[in-house]
């Protein structure tokens, strides 16, 4: 190995490695699969170190790196979103709650991890084109000048997308927020979300 | 088109670009302006700010596995 790879090694690491909690979640709402996820995101990130070069710096490494994933996954994974693929061991582990969270005694904390479970149903339940934009967005912090160039439309279909996509999302998540206490119902009306 | 704020269509129409800082400082400002005036909107804006930080936390509860982490390090360990 050169100096000059382990060095480019090093600032990629140090500009992508902080984004895969990112491209771990969006993965998973994209494959709807935890497995095929795991693959997409180290897919990404191989593809992403191989066009390093290719990357300003200075630029949005978060924006960058998302858009790889994006096209990673309608290249290489999309057509496989509905196929059944059985969970393997490994996959059922690292989905469990980490010993270390689980001896800390955080009930609480375990149930609001299982309950969130309905935001994400949600989320998963709109359509793909509105899905991805509140993904982006809502989930991930992206502006819509950013998410416009991703996804080659324009920043006002990205507004328009997002409008329908959260009011979808808050009429099917009313209850479920109120009951969080996230938020609190208006005296004698119960219409807010419609 | 020269007034200081906005009606509540108008308000409410911009208010999730407001809250995701996407309005122009202009608009902004009418729409910070109807909002002390507006408990309606206001309201509403509390609503919309509230279902944000549920998706967002929502969003930070999920990380991305260390196993997966090890395993890219390794890929990129291998491929430099």
């Amino acid at each position: 190995m050169t100096t000059s790879t382990s060095g480019e090694r090093a600032t990629f690491e140090q500009e992508a490695l902080a984004q895969l909690d990112t491209l771990y979640r969006a993965a998973l709402r994209f494959t709807n699969d935890p497995s095929r996820a795991e693959d997409l995101v180290q897919d990404t990130m191989l593809r992403a170190f191989r066009a390093w070069k290719s990357y300003r710096a200075g630029s949005n490494a978060r924006a960058w790196l998302l858009t790889i994933l994006r096209n990673t996954f309608i290249n290489d994974y999309r057509r496989a979103r509905r196929e059944p693929v059985a969970m393997d061991l490994d996959v059922a582990e690292s989905l469990a709650l980490p010993e270390s969270a689980r001896d800390m005694d955080p009930e609480g904390e375990f149930f609001s991890r299982i309950v969130d479970q309905k935001v994400l149903d949600a989320v998963d339940s709109l359509p793909p084109d509105f899905r991805e934009v509140l993904v982006l967005s809502d989930m991930e912090g992206l502006a819509y000048a950013d998410i416009a160039a991703m996804l080659e439309i324009p920043v006002g279909t990205v507004k328009s997308r997002l409008f329908r996509a959260r009011r979808q999302l808050q009429r099917m998540l009313y209850d479920h927020a109120v009951e969080m206490g996230y938020i609190t119902p208006r005296a004698g009306s119960g219409s807010e979300a419609s | 088109m020269s007034e200081d704020r906005v009606n509540c269509r108008e308000a409410l129409e911009q208010l999730q670009d407001y809250l995701h800082q996407e309005a122009s400082p202009e608009l902004a400002r009418k729409i910070e302006r109807h909002l002390e005036v507006c408990a309606p909107c206001l309201h509403h804006a509390q609503f919309e700010r509230n279902f944000q930080a549920l998706l967002g936390a929502t969003a930070a509860e999920i990380r991305c596995p260390d196993a997966l982490r090890q395993r890219i390090r390794d890929a990129l360990e291998r491929e430099s």
